[in-house]
């Protein structure tokens, strides 16, 4: 297979192209038992035919059929009414320690051997490891356009997820990285932790409080409340809530957020976009005030502007925009537990993806949560709900934690926030 | 839509036969070639149309008690099997895992339905669209109207060393609008769509979406509920996400066996109201959309009563976890594509419908709140709580309906609310389309019913 041979067929004006080539494998064990191991293996390659400044798209897992997949992506162009021109560069940012050898190395048994400390901790602590997985992805990318780029890029990833059972109370965390760490003790006394502080059980009254909202409860409600504001796609169209506010002090000053593409070891990080932009450190919100949107090229040439490097796809998919690392930095506040005289420390939501999208409003149950008093924890509230809005909260923020962690997509702390919630 | 070049058969038949010289005890395989044609449309411009073709193999080896699994686009017949042959020998499962015998079935089908997928091209498609958004488009208060329609197109084999063969061509095809209205600063979403097996979903759905447009406006002005504990009224929507989410879930085997449901070792006991009655039923025909002949373990597909008259009657079944809990085999286990081991799944899941009129129901509920239409929602089923959003609801005073108001998050615990139930009404049931998302895995799914009455419903709306 030769990729360049797409750019032999005719008929278009410019052409892209992206390969990507995955490697998956994950152990998972089950009810205390390691149970199955299963490995994935993943090629395909993405077409965009530019023809007349209008965009058509195709894809295809089957390499013999290349040239074929570049004539209907031809073909699909007359009807879009999209356009964009496909440009070159010279210059990409190095983001570090997105690549790790061992990943690629590390023996299968490696994993069992993770897996099974995992089960033999939770047995030592009186808990049932319901449900563990542990994975290890080695991605592969190929981005070629008309225009002279050919450019390639290589990640792994290493994650794992421990849930577990402690009295009949389910508790779970995950970690996520670039580089195999010897973590997965840590990740499994985190979620016994958490088990063990959610049995007491406990009954609060409807009021507002302060609640800590921990990256894992953030990222579930950002993610649908939040980032599509940035959007330059929704402020373009008008569903952006912060369309028109550049400059504009938004949030509460204690709040800075950058979308980091480059930032060392982010789980999102790359030398370039899925249309061969350079990436980049965009400042979002700087102190509050408003700074900047997420563009991808269509979005910025109806500016006519840069392209900020945010076109998000895979080799099946049209580029769309989308954050890479979402990194809100972290306040002055060390120990925030400590420092709540009543409140609710957030894990996990439930129903995230109800948090409506345009308004930012949000009505959630709550799954995993714990109640403080005097700087302590006390006990899981029974049966509680949250609701607010997200862009009201971030208003008025109490204050930020330090302890940062990266997961998913986004890079942040804890943040504390006024916010109602329904008791029983 | 043109078909793959491979033989699906052919590569399937080469697959088995190489297992079997490998002496593998239990070897399945599925192979799928599929396309997909896409459109989206957002205010009056394609923003994309494309279309893709895929292949890939998925390899499910037991061999001496331990399960292995690969998936590869990669079409080398022998490759994937011998893989998964591998995985299973380093699986580091100490546990035997055991299948329960099932038929042996062999069978060849189209689902192509009254008014085949095949037959509307990507150019048709993309005139329909523009039709869909003219229609949609009632008012200038309407800032966006986004359209996405699929057509997913797979020629599909499962096969196993037990001899099974079933070869099965069809796909499925979806609508998705997205409607923004705003106005004054203010703004609301709602969301219409259909999606089924074949293009007859399509008909006469120019009034269902008008409607929908034209609460996405009425929503702008509308007040948030209350908070609080409150006796409701649920639509069918509402009705059969409860099934799904606060009932569903939690009857999952492969939950059960791992401790992770709220019901493990509830068989036989009454756990809901005389009036519950709730089936899974794959073979439903009219519901076009997840409904299916066979399982992706080859079992066929079957109609499985969950509770009767408030009692626990059976769980929903992989063939693994028949084996484990000496039950039989439900034809859940499902799973998202090739790349993807089939676990538990719902199909179509509902409430079978009851006694009541809804006028009766309103007079019984006299005051309180009537819940429509559901915005997803979410269960943890060990600890036995679940949330759900509805579209919009009504306050009920004195068995009338008063205000419009906003949509809320409702909240509860499987094992109240089940006993919660007070009617359920007697009506023809309606389904609406969906998919479910488990350990990473969607699949299309309906649920569905008719309205229901439930007591201290717990609401998030606003103070």
């Amino acid at each position: 297979m030769n990729l360049k041979d797409a750019f032999s067929v005719k008929g278009y004006d410019q052409l892209d192209l992206l390969y990507q080539e995955s490697n998956m494998r994950s152990a998972t064990a089950e009810n205390n038992r390691l149970r199955n191991f299963e490995k994935n293996l993943t090629k395909g390659v993405g077409i965009r035919a530019i023809v007349n400044g209008k965009i058509g798209f195709a894809y295809t897992t089957d390499f013999q059929k290349l040239q074929e997949t570049v004539k209907q992506a031809i073909k699909l162009a007359k009807f879009s009414n999209l356009s964009v021109t496909l440009k070159s560069y010279k210059k990409y940012a190095k983001p570090k320690g997105i690549f790790d050898k061992k990943v690629t190395e590390l023996g299968d048994e490696r994993l069992i051997d993770a897996l099974q400390s995992a089960v033999s901790f939770v047995k030592k602590n009186n808990t049932i490891l319901t449900e563990a997985t542990i994975a290890l992805s080695e991605v592969y990318a190929k981005y070629l356009n008309s225009e002279g780029l050919d450019l390639e890029a290589k990640g792994t990833g290493f994650s794992d997820s421990i849930s577990i059972n402690y009295k009949n109370i389910e508790a779970g965390w995950t970690g996520g990285s670039r580089n195999f760490e010897n973590r997965i003790l840590k990740t499994t006394q985190n979620a016994v932790d958490l088990a063990k502080n959610m049995s007491k059980k406990g009954k609060i009254k409807t009021g507002k409080y302060n609640v800590i909202f921990h990256p894992f409860a953030l990222q579930q409600m950002l993610s649908y409340g939040l980032y599509p504001s940035f959007d330059a796609d929704f402020v373009q169209k008008g569903t952006s809530k912060l369309a028109g506010k550049i400059g504009e002090q938004i949030f509460d000053e204690k709040l800075t957020i950058n979308d980091n593409g480059i930032l060392d070891a982010g789980l999102s990080s790359a030398p370039f976009d899925g249309e061969g932009v350079p990436s980049q450190n965009t400042p979002l919100v700087e102190k509050g005030v408003l700074r900047g949107f997420l563009y991808d090229l269509i979005r910025a040439q109806n500016e006519k502007r840069e392209s900020t490097g945010n076109a998000v796809r895979n080799f099946s998919t049209l580029p769309e925009i989308g954050v890479t690392n979402f990194q809100i930095f972290p306040g002055k506040i060390k120990d925030i537990t400590s420092e709540v005289d009543k409140g609710l420390l957030l894990y996990q939501p439930l129903n995230p993806h109800s948090t409506n999208p345009v308004t930012g409003d949000f009505s959630l149950g709550v799954m995993e949560a714990l109640w403080i008093e005097n700087g302590e924890i006390k006990f899981a509230p029974k049966h509680i709900m949250i609701s607010g809005n997200i862009f009201e909260l971030l208003k008025n923020i109490t204050f930020i934690g330090r302890d940062v962690i990266q997961t998913g997509s986004l890079v942040s702390p804890s943040i504390v926030a006024q916010t109602q919630v329904i008791g029983d | 839509m043109e078909n793959s070049k491979y033989d699906i058969v052919d590569l399937a038949q080469k697959v088995v036969k190489h297992a079997e010289k490998l002496k593998i005890d239990y070897a399945d395989i599925r192979i799928e070639a599929s396309s997909t044609a896409s459109v989206l449309r957002e205010n009056k411009k394609f923003e994309d149309i494309s279309f893709g073709n895929s292949f890939g193999i998925g390899a499910r080896v037991i061999h001496k008690g331990k399960l292995g699994f690969y998936s590869t686009t990669n079409p080398d017949p022998f490759f994937a099997v011998e893989q998964a042959l591998n995985l299973s020998k380093i699986s580091p499962s100490k546990e035997k895992i055991k299948l329960k015998d099932t038929k042996i079935i062999k069978d060849k089908f189209k689902e192509f339905g009254k008014d085949p997928i095949a037959n509307h091209p990507i150019e048709d498609n993309a005139e329909f669209i523009k039709e869909v958004e003219k229609n949609a488009n009632i008012s200038p208060k309407l800032k966006s109207i986004r359209i996405s329609h699929a057509n997913l197109f797979t020629n599909y084999i499962f096969a196993s060393t037990e001899g099974s063969e079933i070869l099965r061509d069809g796909g499925r095809t979806m609508l998705y609008v997205f409607m923004t209205a705003k106005d004054k600063g203010k703004l609301e979403q709602i969301l219409f769509r259909l999606g089924a097996k074949d293009y007859t979903v399509y008909k006469n759905y120019e009034e269902p979406l008008k409607k929908r447009a034209k609460l996405a406006i009425d929503l702008l002005d509308a007040k948030k509920p209350p908070a609080g504990r409150f006796n409701a009224l649920l639509d069918y929507e509402c009705t059969g996400l409860f099934a799904h989410e606060a009932l569903g879930h939690a009857v999952e085997a492969d939950l059960i066996l791992k401790n992770q449901s709220i019901l493990k070792g509830k068989i036989g006991q009454k756990i809901a109201s005389d009036v519950v009655n709730i089936n899974d039923d794959s073979t439903i025909p009219d519901d076009n959309w997840s409904s299916f002949k066979y399982d992706n373990e080859g079992v066929p597909g079957k109609s499985t009563t969950i509770i009767k008259n408030g009692v626990l009657k059976s769980y929903l079944h992989s063939r693994e976890t028949a084996a484990k809990m000496n039950a039989e085999p439900t034809g859940n286990a499902r799973a998202q594509n090739y790349a993807y081991l089939p676990i538990v799944r719902m199909s179509n899941t509902y409430f079978d419908s009851g006694d009541y009129s809804f006028n009766e129901m309103l007079e019984q509920l006299k005051n309180g709140y009537y819940l429509v239409g559901f915005r997803g929602g979410q269960v943890g089923t060990l600890k036995g709580t679940f949330a759900f959003a509805s579209d919009y609801c009504y306050r009920i005073e004195n068995g009338k309906i008063r205000e419009f108001l906003k949509g809320c998050t409702f909240s509860g615990k499987i094992l109240d609310m089940l006993k919660n139930v007070l009617a359920v009404e007697k009506a023809k049931r309606k389904f609406t389309i969906g998919f479910c998302g488990k350990n990473n895995q969607k699949v299309p799914v309906s649920d569905g019913s008719v309205h229901m009455l439930v007591k201290d419903l717990h609401l998030g709306g606003e103070e």
